[in-house]
């Protein structure tokens, strides 16, 4: 292959693009990052006031700085971590290779749904180890620090590639909606913008800014107050959904 | 006004441009190219005030960017996301004339969006930023050597996906 004229077309292909002023997005995003990292040293520090003074419980202001929806619980920041409860051991209906391969169906895994807390056995909040006592995911790797800088590790819905992310902070932080599963409001990679909007009237851009025709989005998960779902739409149509804590520190 | 605001300011409206134009190549869209840009811009941010008088401030957010982009997407996410279908190749003309131009502008975009996000990143780094593949392999956090095979996978992908590109790519090559 003729290098030199793939460097020529790669050129004028990156000339498509516009120009745009990202200073403002640049810092609010910053900012956030800040934030979030500001409240889990705060939450930090009170766990450790009650455990030193023995107070009650503190009520963390509940402030993720995400504006999609209003703060409207008093729930604690606390993220629901298991840790009473046994792991979930694998079953036959909700690891991947144990499903019927029946049908030809795009979906191999017709009955499982993502969120309000979890794909199937596999939680926000779990422990690594609790995770991949579910047999659902595979493939782990390592992230680097310097662009995730509280997640250091990732892995993979085994048989699709769909992401989950751990946080050093959170356990389980992100789930992807792996090819074919949908979340309840019928939401899944490949819906139209049309069909994201009618179910999760109040998407928007990541960060608060008005509705975005495309890119990222945020929207509450119903049933669960603590989680968001991250919406990807990309020529009109869904390119990835993830489940994620609302306060996720992995990205954005 | 705080003279590291100031400093950052003039970084991202100076360097923005670039970015902008890596990320596109990256992503395959607008709104996907400043969404990356910005993400890298904002942990930049975070960083300014020993990033500043370093003068690896771009190197930063380059490197954050291809991370941000490649470490964690799931490998075949770009591939399913595209509109898969590449234009009608144009049959015997090789004229390069302007309309010409642009249809191969096309096809190499739809062919780049079959590659996989590093296989992507890895002909960016090399092919536009010309980076050498020690350049390359730092800024993505991986070998040489993955950085060979990558970029040997990913022009073997597009010679695969797009004959008429590759045809296009040889016949000009061997006729210089």
């Amino acid at each position: 292959m003729n290098h030199d004229r793939l460097r020529l077309d790669l050129a004028g292909l990156a000339e498509e693009v516009s120009p745009v002023d990202l200073r403002d997005r640049a810092l609010r995003t910053s900012r956030r990052l800040g934030l979030q990292r500001a409240i889990a040293t705060s939450a930090a520090a009170v766990v450790m006031l009650c455990a030193a003074t023995g107070t009650a419980f503190a009520l963390v202001p509940r402030n993720d700085g995400l504006a999609p929806v209003p703060a409207d619980t008093p729930s604690v920041t606390v993220p629901a971590s298991p840790s009473g409860e046994p792991a979930p051991s694998p079953s036959a209906g909700s690891s991947p290779t144990a499903t019927p391969s029946n049908s030809v169906a795009p979906s191999d895994r017709p009955t499982l749904v993502l969120g309000p807390d979890g794909l199937g056995a596999l939680k926000l909040g779990m422990s690594k180890k609790e995770a991949v006592a579910t047999g659902m995911i595979s493939n782990f790797g390592n992230l680097d620090q310097q662009a995730f800088p509280a997640c250091p590790a990732r892995a993979e819905v085994t048989g699709d590639g769909a992401v989950v992310l751990w946080s050093t902070r959170l356990g389980v932080a992100t789930i992807e909606a792996p090819t074919g599963v949908k979340t309840a409001e019928g939401i899944g990679v490949g819906s139209s913008r049309a069909s994201v909007r009618q179910a999760y009237p109040s998407w928007r851009g990541i960060d608060g800014t008005p509705p975005h025709d495309e890119g990222r989005g945020l929207v509450p998960v119903p049933g669960n107050p603590d989680a968001r779902y991250r919406i990807v739409v990309q020529n009109g149509k869904v390119q990835s959904i993830t489940l994620q804590f609302a306060r996720q520190d992995c990205y954005e | 006004m705080d003279p590291l605001l100031s400093e950052f300011d003039s970084f991202v409206r100076t360097r923005t441009p670039a970015l902008l134009r890596s990320a596109y190549l990256l992503t395959g869209d607008q709104h996907l190219a400043e969404d990356l840009v910005q993400s890298a811009l904002a942990r930049t941010h975070r960083s300014w005030s020993r990033l500043h008088d370093s003068g690896n401030a771009e190197a930063y957010t380059r490197k954050t960017m291809y991370h941000l982009q490649v470490s964690w997407w799931r490998r075949r996410r770009v591939a399913e996301s595209m509109p898969g279908d590449l234009p009608e190749p144009r049959g015997g003309d090789s004229a390069p004339d302007h309309a010409h131009q642009a249809t191969l502008r096309l096809t190499l975009r739809a062919a780049l969006a079959k590659l996989s996000a590093k296989q992507r990143a890895v002909l960016v780094l090399r092919f536009f930023e010309d980076r050498t593949e020690a350049e390359a392999a730092d800024l993505l956090g991986v070998t040489v050597g993955t950085v060979k095979s990558q970029t040997s996978k990913a022009l073997a992908k597009l010679r695969a996906v797009a004959p008429e590109l590759a045809e296009l790519y040889v016949l000009e090559g061997s006729a210089r």
